[in-house]
């Protein structure tokens, strides 16, 4: 019998074997991992891993967004049905002809640096905000007045719903864009790490967690085998190779949820063979939407329609949508383009795009763009390019997409059809006018594709048990991080 | 005492009976849970062993599958002219046919990049160090890449014209390896895991120790690492918890796939069935204490009939019997009893026959002796008063010898009724000297006949008891004629009163032949005598009536010195005074 067998069996082996055991733990050597943040009793800090994208280029869309949502706040919070919350602004009321909408500011909210929510600084971030936020349509914006302490007027020339889509526009304090008045302030940055501490003053009580870190990787694989390592203890996107082998692990949560941002290959409708409606039609329906999602994203997404967001509520099933018919590709010229790729994680997704358009005979050449990514976009300087792009929650965002002036519409797109669509929601008066619209518009983008539509992309988050989040199925769990709290605290009361 | 002797054997035989049922349960239980430990432990060992196999057979197709993949991808890469753009897309539709292939990049001779499945630049390169060869593939030793996560690369050497052309180089996602260990799964908590020759973990099934592949850990303290096969060992893991490990190893690869699976899971099955024998034998036990408890009762219920009838018996009542039925040893012991009382009956009967007969002769003898003398005398004192020449004084001599004898008929006659029906005492006040006074007068011509001396010694004063004249006067007769006829001419009769205390003592002593000290304590009883001839009513009749007069009578004697009678009353003050308080 095996010295391990003994040990197994008799009394003096099981002490001994003990002993070993805590000879052992206390030997330096076999040290456990410090849990990433420190201990609950302590200050309590939430380190949250990001792989980043677009290599060399810093802090990734994402993270951004993250930070901007802890930090800053909007007037409405859209949900992802497209429906508006309030959330700086307490109400708001739109005049009978549509030409007035009065805000009115929560009360008794500041910035970080202890500056008073009023209208009079809430006013000129709108100014200068909309344009960005809501591109042309901010032309029917005739005048943005305070008319009270948290009072403000807007007067359009006209009706227009992308104004109140637009009040979606974070606030921030002018000149500094990093304070506003979220739960979590912007602290400090130091190498690949962010630091965000909680709001002590912030109107819905102070956050249970007393900062973030946010910690940047090379990869979405890389961040999670730094949180096996235990130095994370959020991943902000569970990558889809690890997704099987974090989701049965007993000391992480899992949370999941569907954005509204789509999978899509943006054409650029300077490009001759791409100018061709029908032919961009073809390569519409020669991608197997159902198949990439299944074998590209392992399941986590839903097959791509349009640029409406199935989860947005004028969005109906009926709608006219992209099929996958492949057909050999008819054109006069050789069916050549070349896309590009900024996120090295879209590999598999872009590898699999171009095969199944290769099987209609068409090259799409994939272009790695480690650099300049975005003045390539501005200048147009490309055939095509792969995009995880916002699309919700609201139509305003495929209105910057694919209005014939819209700020993000780098493809040189213009549809008629498709910018009368979008007219007719910006001044629809009710939710059948509004929906009319949509409807007016999915059709209008199937009939005169600007894009590949791919799939709409599910997200997930992993959180260590170690804290509790309280999550509603289906939305961003970041959206209650000012909520949780260490898991051994839950017998602390709520601060608010 | 008997109910306790009862209970006893019952218990005892229940207690045999349960020992002969228990002592084989005991052994064959430890039989069959000695077989069924041991037996498990082979069936578990057995099956996680096969496990184990059967997953590094499956990890080692795996890797060598994919080998074979990269191979098949060379031979169609080499010598058919493709150009590059063909190339880069055979080895992305590799890529996205196969997912295990993270990247396939194909070298020219000169190591230099000809094509790629990656969109971006290659990450991978020909492996320098020294490979494991799989069919003309080689696979790099384990490294760490660029996330901190164990990768390795294949590599083929691609020929032209029996010339190296280049390579095809592939980077193996270990990870899709990993879905591979973990469908290698021997119950609810029992993992597999792999490590590389120096201990490093590459996959672990469970998904909480994945982390420790992350963090690089080595396991060559695992006491399965190099160990010869087949291996498996038995042991407690950092958190105390106990474990059943099985190994296998992966060839070429010189990994070790170690399936490790919780004791208390592995033998689950062996420690229920194990509670269910215990339960087993303990219900077994005690169903065969209570048949015991039910045949032992029947079984003996004989037993205790016969003990029952015996104490009968000894108690006097011979009609007892037992039923007997049946053939058995026990009913023989039955019929054995049933005759040994009835021999008991006769026997006793016989004895009675035998007493009564005894008795009648020494009444008849007895009668003789004391009735033949005073008829006798009387025959003669009548026959001479018949006589005409009978002077006055000699008639009156012989009136008065018939009138002796006829008062000792008379007195005989009263013993004899007194037995049959005892005369009622009649307590008054009495003078015991003055009672023995007269007694005294009434027996001294008997003695000076016989030639002895008759005398008596009062204590002073007055000995008043509560007594009956009469009969205590015919218990000194008793005593004092006793003592006459066993003293021999010469000797002394002597009759004593005192004062003992609260009681009054009256003794009577001779200095005749004495009594036997193995009479002695029978010669109060009826018809025991130690003359040789009467009928023995004396002391008997003298005893009840001191006993009728709440005294005591007691004897003592010594042969050839003389008998010494003791009686004592309790004197009438004492008796007065008592009554007042």
């Amino acid at each position: 019998m095996s010295r391990f067998d003994k040990a197994a069996i008799s009394s003096s082996g099981i002490v001994a074997t003990l002993l070993a055991a805590v000879l052992l733990t206390a030997h330096p050597a076999c040290e456990q991992k410090r849990p990433a943040s420190d201990a609950p009793s302590g200050p309590t800090t939430l380190t949250i891993g990001f792989g980043l994208t677009s290599a060399g280029q810093g802090l990734t869309t994402g993270i951004l967004e993250a930070m901007r949502s802890l930090a800053l706040e909007r007037l409405i919070l859209f949900g992802a049905n497209g429906r508006g919350q309030g959330r700086l602004a307490e109400r708001w009321t739109v005049s009978e002809d549509g030409r007035r909408v009065q805000i009115s500011l929560r009360q008794n909210v500041q910035f970080h640096d202890g500056t008073p929510l009023t209208a009079a600084v809430v006013v000129p971030v709108l100014t200068k905000e909309l344009p960005g936020v809501m591109g042309p349509a901010f032309e029917d914006v005739e005048g943005i007045q305070a008319v009270g302490s948290h009072e403000i007027e807007v007067t359009l020339k006209r009706r227009s719903m992308f104004l109140i889509e637009g009040l979606e526009a974070t606030i921030r304090q002018s000149g500094n864009v990093t304070v506003g008045t979220g739960p979590f302030q912007v602290d400090r940055q130091a190498g690949s790490e962010e630091l965000m501490r909680a709001n002590e003053s912030y109107y819905l009580g102070k956050p249970y967690i007393d900062s973030v870190r946010f910690k940047s990787y090379e990869s979405t694989r890389a961040a999670w085998a730094d949180m096996l390592r235990g130095h994370v203890d959020m991943l902000y996107e569970v990558g889809i190779d690890a997704l099987d082998f974090v989701r049965p692990s007993t000391n992480t949560n899992v949370f999941m949820f569907d954005r509204p941002y789509t999978y899509m290959v943006v054409l650029n409708l300077r490009h001759p063979l791409l100018a061709d409606a029908q032919f961009r039609r073809d390569l519409n329906a020669a991608v197997d939407r159902d198949a990439i999602v299944q074998t590209a994203l392992n399941g986590q997404g839903q097959p791509s329609g349009g640029p409406v967001s199935p989860l947005h509520w004028a969005y109906e099933p009926s709608f006219p949508n992209f099929r996958y018919a492949p057909r050999q590709a008819t054109t006069s010229i050789k069916p050549r383009f070349t896309c590009l790729v900024f996120d090295p994680s879209h590999e598999r997704l872009v590898l699999t795009i171009q095969q199944q358009l290769q099987a209609i005979g068409v090259d799409m050449q994939l272009e790695f763009v480690t650099e300049g990514a975005g003045d390539r976009l501005q200048r147009g300087d490309f055939d095509a390019y792969f995009a995880d792009a916002v699309s919700g929650p609201t139509m305003l965002r495929p209105y910057l997409f694919w209005h014939s002036r819209g700020n993000n519409n780098w493809g040189r797109y213009a549809s008629a059809a498709v910018d009368a669509a979008f007219d007719q929601i910006r001044a629809s008066a009710t939710d059948d006018q509004y929906k009319a619209g949509v409807a007016a518009f999915q059709q209008a983008i199937v009939d005169d594709p600007p894009a590949i539509f791919i799939a709409w992309s599910r997200r997930a988050r992993a959180v260590l048990k170690r804290f509790d989040v309280p999550a509603e199925p289906g939305r961003d769990i970041l959206g209650s991080l000012r909520s949780w709290r260490p898991a051994s605290d839950k017998g602390i009361d709520s601060p608010n | 005492m008997a109910g306790w002797r009862i209970s006893g054997i019952r218990g005892q035989f229940a207690l045999i009976l349960a020992l002969a049922a228990v002592v084989p349960l005991i052994g064959y239980g430890l039989v069959s849970i000695f077989s069924l430990r041991s037996g498990t432990r082979e069936s578990v060992i057995a099956g996680n062993r096969g496990s184990a196999t059967r997953g590094a057979e499956e990890i080692r197709r795996y890797v060598s599958g994919h080998a074979e993949i990269l191979r098949a991808l060379a031979s169609q890469l080499q010598n058919t002219g493709l150009v590059q753009w063909q190339q880069t897309t055979i080895l992305r539709n590799y890529v996205l046919q196969f997912r295990e292939f993270r990247e396939l990049t194909l070298f020219d001779e000169h190591r230099r990049v000809v094509a790629s499945s990656r969109v971006g630049a290659p990450r991978v390169s020909v492996p320098a160090d020294t490979p494991i060869m799989f069919d003309r593939v080689a696979m790099s030793p384990l490294r760490v890449d660029d996330d901190l996560l164990p990768t390795s690369v294949f590599a083929v050497p691609l020929m032209r014209l029996n010339q190296p052309s280049g390579w095809l180089v592939g980077e193996l996602n270990l990870e899709e390896m990993w879905r591979v260990v973990d469908g290698i799964r021997v119950g609810q908590r029992g993992f597999a895991l792999i490590a590389a020759p120096d201990g490093t973990l590459i996959a672990h099934g469970d998904p909480d120790k994945k982390a420790l592949v992350a963090q690089a850990d080595n396991i060559s303290r695992h006491p399965l690492i190099g160990a010869p096969e087949p291996a498996w060992r038995q042991f407690f893991d950092d958190n105390h918890l106990e474990l059943l490990a099985v190994a296998a190893r992966i060839e070429p690869l010189g990994w070790t796939l170690i399936v490790e699976q919780p004791i208390s899971e592995a033998y689950a099955n062996a420690r229920r069935l194990q509670g269910w024998l215990y339960i087993a034998a303990g219900a077994a036990l005690m169903v065969m204490v209570a048949v015991g408890l039910v045949f032992g009762r029947r079984f003996i219920a004989p037993i205790f009939t016969l003990q029952k009838a015996t104490q009968g018996i000894a108690a006097g009542d011979l009609e007892t019997r037992v039923h007997v039925r049946g053939g058995n040893e026990l009913a023989d012991l039955g019929r054995a009893f049933n005759t040994m009382a009835d021999r008991l009956v006769e026997l006793q009967e016989n004895v009675k026959r035998q007493e009564r007969q005894a008795m009648f002769g020494r009444i008849a003898a007895g009668l003789f002796h004391d009735l033949s003398h005073p008829i006798q005398n009387l025959g003669n004192s009548a026959r001479l008063l018949a006589r005409e020449d009978l002077d006055a004084e000699s008639r009156e001599t012989f009136q008065r010898t018939i009138e002796r004898e006829v008062a000792a008929l008379k007195r005989f006659m009263d013993d004899l009724r007194n037995i049959a029906r005892p005369k009622p005492i009649e307590r008054f006040a009495m003078d015991v000297n003055a009672a023995v006074a007269e007694m005294l007068e009434s027996m001294r011509p008997e003695g000076e006949r016989n030639g002895i001396v008759v005398e008596a010694h009062y204590a002073d004063g007055p000995l008043t008891i509560d007594g009956d004249r009469f009969a205590l006067g015919r218990v000194f007769r008793n005593l004092l004629t006793n003592a006459i006829q066993a003293t021999a001419a010469g000797g002394r009769v002597a009759i004593a009163t005192a004062r003992a205390g609260d009681q009054v003592q009256i003794t009577v002593a001779d200095t005749g032949s004495g009594i036997p000290a193995d009479r002695l304590p029978k010669i109060f009883d009826d018809f025991v005598t130690t003359k040789r001839r009467g009928l023995g009513l004396g002391l008997a009749i003298s005893k009840r009536i001191v006993e009728q007069l709440d005294g005591t009578i007691s004897v003592a004697s010594e042969v050839g010195r003389g008998t010494t009678f003791t009686m004592r009353f309790p004197a009438r003050d004492v008796q007065s005074q008592a009554a007042a308080s």
